[in-house]
């Protein structure tokens, strides 16, 4: 055991320590040309001003900087190789505006690398971003800016900013003269489109030299004059000229220390991560033997035999054999249906987060258990007893490929993916059914951004238990207490409309177990391409009552479409049994597409639960892992002054597979959904198991993105 | 039987996964899967915080144990690991040759085409160009196809470039039995590239067997030195 846990410190210190920043690819060759560095607002750039680099695609990033009493937190994504995004939570202590002493402020940025420096090539990268383009605006400005790299070690940055980035030194107004001011306390969150590019416009540059692999100097001519800040005296600020150094402690982590606005030290924690650079090596332990190979036909023809088939004690004792097999890859045996030629298994998956596994695994296992006349292996993926899909692989073909250096692609083409029929009686696993589980954990939640308490967090423990009739038929409930933590210190702020969200502080000031969720629910596939399900019940915390989705989604198709509708009841804020005097139907037809290259769109319309009219959109970034990074927005007929602060709901979620951190397969992941405000407009009911996301994981698409697992 | 399964030890991979690794794919009819399981159980029940075995067996120790098929002795510096591995299978052209706690490493006429269990493994090298050189026993510029998984598991595939050069005769020893062979050198770059990925040295007896190599196995494992155990 010591051993293995050496074995694990090394591999640690190799993620941790040994090699640094970029991508290498599986040769283990990286990209040339310095790294790229987050400024004070974590975008890629100097200190406080950007430059026009990119991260690495996928780079999911947090940084922490601190300088003259403004501490700024911010998250960025590169969302893909050019277009980046961030949202950053900013404190500015002793800026008293709108009647705070410490001000907070909530904004989004989104940048484009318009041009980029060829190995080799003259012209320099060029990008072009929004700062603060939705939040309240105080720290908006727009810039359009060009870096180039000279060599790995130098690279020159020079750009035009507008609004901040536009205050100091400006030269002119070259698109319009007119900006509108920053108002403290605005509502905030429209697009300010009206502002963009505006007023007047200075410019700012700067020089990054990265002498080492670690170390990196910089010095910088900040266009930004501060001017709310210096007026209320925040800091002062005495200098254009920022310098410093930075260091890069590991792949993870840089550190930098500067001299700003001849004034003030600050420093800066940048902390980068990627989906495509995982914290531990996946090891796919326990590794899959080599497949088990038939004896030849023509060597051992009696081995051949279909009469085993006539056997009675065929069936017991091959799905024994074969749910024990599966078992230890953590797949659970359902039903199943022998033919002397064909066998068809279903399955539920419990362990690999991708799903080509899963059925790489399964066939391995019919290969081992399942005597040599049967060619044909189907396998049924299912869902809390939904029948999702059906994959259909000929055995001589596994045979035959698994040692070839074209294994997986070569497989890809062979296997064949149906639309699962509806599971048969006959074939269930004597004795499954009703089938009873249970789990206890812990768990957190968290809320951000009170102005009270920026961070509020609760440790709460769930007992979750169902109990499954038959495939499809579940009754699920979960009860929960708090352990620990601040969330029932959390303020209800006013609203104009009813209440449906903007109570949850209510919910969560009660002590003692609650009762969380209880669903009787039907899930199956209707056919035709299409999937029904009925929850009824308390649906989760704040609502209860009656959900009915229907869902259309081909098994090779990118696209889906759903509708929903749905008959809630307020909770008790007691989280009992009883309900309070709100109830609503809400609705949704929705539009899902799964585009090439792991960006998944969602359109839902209809009716929120506040009784708002409108629609959602979401683009999320799902990477073959399971990392996903999304945003979304909610606009409805609930004017921005009636929503209240931020105008219109929005926000980001993020997703990160356990796998991903532990190297060991899991179905868990950890994350969560930012939103700069809960209001109650734009507010849907959280209905558990929604179909779209347990019918695509068995789909084509999915399937395809992961399939180089499938031999794992 | 005690002695066969003491000796056996010997020829144990380390590896934190020990007995998970007897995993599916067994023909459990087959003698090999019974002796593997049987010996499995008795291996890793050895003291915890040992350093990890090293490939200790003689000629003679591997007769006396009843092993008659081809032993693969694999050592790769890179993760500290010796063992020997034994034939197990033969689909189609390769050879899959597996230690007692199933890694397994499958080569094609000698040549390293996958490992599996050993940390990041090398996925598949193409080994079929290489072969026909080796055959013809000259010079010889080809390219052989990489294929790794990246962070995101996707198959990220790379040409590589290479050049086959034969050098002196000389004389191996395997485990006590000199071999006269031809030492061959491989260099294979990507395109565009002046460093070489890897330098691979072949030394291939008279009847085209090779006898002892140095094969790379990806950035991660590094070298693989490789020695093929005929017992009489």
């Amino acid at each position: 055991m010591k051993r293995c846990f050496r074995g694990l410190f090394a591999g640690v210190a190799l993620v941790m320590g040994a090699s640094l920043p970029g991508l290498a690819d599986t040769l283990g060759q990286r990209p040339a040309g310095p790294r790229p560095t987050l400024n004070f607002y974590g975008s890629v750039g100097l200190i406080d001003m950007p430059s026009a680099q990119v991260m690495p695609d996928g780079e999911f990033s947090t940084t922490i900087s601190y300088f003259g009493g403004i501490t700024r937190n911010t998250l960025s994504f590169q969302i893909t190789p050019r277009l980046s995004g961030a949202f950053r939570y900013a404190a500015t202590e002793g800026l008293n505006l709108a009647g705070f002493e410490t001000y907070y402020d909530r904004s989004f940025d989104l940048r484009y690398q318009i041009l980029q420096q060829r190995e080799g090539g003259w012209w320099p990268s060029v990008a072009i971003g929004l700062q603060d383009f939705v939040g309240t605006g105080i720290y908006a400005s727009e810039y359009i800016v060009a870096s180039r790299s000279f060599g790995s070690q130098l690279t020159v940055t020079g750009g035009i900013g507008w609004g901040r980035l536009g205050s100091y030194n400006s030269f002119a107004s070259p698109f319009s003269d007119t900006r509108p001011a920053f108002i403290a306390g605005s509502p905030g969150g429209q697009f300010s489109v009206d502002q963009w590019f505006r007023g007047p416009a200075a410019f700012f540059g700067g020089i990054e030299w990265q002498p080492t692999d670690r170390l990196g100097l910089a010095l910088e001519y900040s266009s930004d004059a501060y001017v709310t800040e210096t007026t209320q005296g925040v800091f002062e600020r005495r200098s254009p000229w920022n310098f410093g150094v930075d260091y890069q402690v590991n792949r993870s982590l840089r550190m930098g220390a500067y001299y700003m606005y001849g004034s003030e030290v600050g420093v800066n924690f940048a902390f980068a991560f990627n989906p495509a650079r995982p914290l531990t090596t996946p090891t796919y332990r326990p590794i899959p033997g080599p497949l088990a190979l038939r004896p030849s036909r023509g060597e051992a023809p009696e081995l051949w035999t279909t009469a085993w088939l006539a056997d009675p004690r065929a069936r017991p004792g091959l799905g024994a054999r074969l749910s024990e097999a599966l078992a230890a890859q953590g797949q659970q045996l359902r039903a199943f249906n022998l033919g002397a030629d064909t066998v068809e298994i279903r399955i539920e998956n419990t362990r690999y987060s991708a799903v080509a596994q899963a059925l790489g695994r399964s066939a391995r296992v019919m290969a081992e258990v399942l005597p040599p006349s049967v060619e044909t292996f189907q396998i049924t993926l299912m869902d809390d007893g939904l029948a999702v899909s059906t994959m259909t692989i000929r055995r001589s073909d596994l045979e035959a490929l698994e040692q070839q250096p074209d294994a997986a692609e070569a497989l890809q083409t062979l296997v064949g993916l149906t639309a699962a029929t509806p599971t048969r009686e006959a074939d269930l696993v004597e004795g499954l059914y009703p089938r009873f589980d249970w789990s206890l954990r812990p768990y957190t939640r968290t809320s951000f951004f009170d102005p009270d308490n920026p961070i509020l967090i609760d440790l709460d423990l769930r007992l979750r238990a169902s109990y499954e009739f038959r495939p499809g038929w579940r009754v699920d409930g979960a009860l929960t207490t708090r352990l620990a933590g601040n969330m029932n210190q959390a303020r209800v702020s006013p609203s104009l409309l009813p209440d449906v969200r903007t109570s949850w502080p209510r919910y969560a000031q009660r002590e003692g177990v609650a009762l969380e969720t209880l669903t009787f629910s039907y899930a199956r596939s209707l056919g035709n391409d299409f999937y029904g399900r009925v929850t009824a019940g308390y649906l989760e915390r704040m609502y209860g009552g009656i959900s009915t989705e229907i869902l259309w989604r081909p098994v090779t198709s990118r696209l889906a479409l759903g509708a929903e509708v749905n008959y809630v009841m307020q909770r008790d804020y007691d989280m009992g049994f009883g309900f309070r005097d709100y109830d609503v139907v809400t609705g949704f037809v929705s539009a899902y597409y799964d585009m090439a290259g792991g960006y998944q769109f969602q359109v839902d319309a209809g009716r929120y639960l506040a009784g708002d009219w409108g629609a959602t959109i979401a683009v999320d970034r799902e990477f073959r892992n399971g990392w996903s990074v999304g945003a979304f927005m909610t606009l409805t007929d609930v004017s921005a002054a009636e929503f209240g602060e931020g105008s219109f709901d929005k926000g980001i979620r993020f997703s990160i597979p356990v796998s991903w951190f532990t190297g060991q397969p899991s179905q868990s992941s950890v994350g969560t959904t930012i939103r700069p405000v809960t209001r109650d407009g734009g507010a849907r009911v959280n209905v558990p198991d929604r179909l779209y996301d347990r019918v695509r994981e068995g789909h084509l698409g999915n399937i395809d993105d992961q399939w180089a697992r499938v031999w794992r | 039987m005690k002695k066969k399964l003491a000796l056996l030890a010997f020829l144990v991979l380390s590896s934190c996964a020990a007995v998970e690794g007897l995993g599916s794919g067994e023909t459990e009819g087959s003698p090999m899967f019974s002796a593997v399981r049987q010996i499995g159980s008795g291996i890793f029940s050895r003291g915890r915080g040992e350093a990890p075995p090293q490939f200790a067996a003689t000629r003679a120790s591997l007769n006396a144990a009843g092993i008659t098929r081809p032993v693969l002795v694999a050592r790769l510096d890179a993760v500290g690991i010796s063992v020997g591995l034994l034939e197990f299978q033969t689909p189609r052209d390769a050879i899959v040759w597996r230690s007692l706690d199933g890694n397994t490493i499958t080569t094609a006429g000698g040549l390293l085409r996958n490992t599996r269990g050993f940390g990041t493994d090398l996925h598949s090298l193409e080994t079929a160009p290489l072969r026909r050189a080796l055959s013809n026993g000259g010079p010889a510029e080809y390219s052989r196809l990489f294929r790794g998984l990246d962070g995101l598991d996707q198959i990220e595939t790379h040409r590589l470039y290479c050049q086959l050069q034969p050098e002196t005769r000389e004389t191996v020893d395997v485990l006590g039995r000199a071999y006269d062979t031809r030492r061959y050198v491989e260099t294979c770059r990507l395109q565009d590239r002046a460093d070489p990925v890897f330098v691979n040295t072949y030394w291939q007896g008279r009847g085209g067997t090779i006898w002892q190599s140095r094969q790379w196995a990806g950035p991660d494992l590094g070298y693989i030195d490789l020695e093929r155990v005929n017992p009489e």
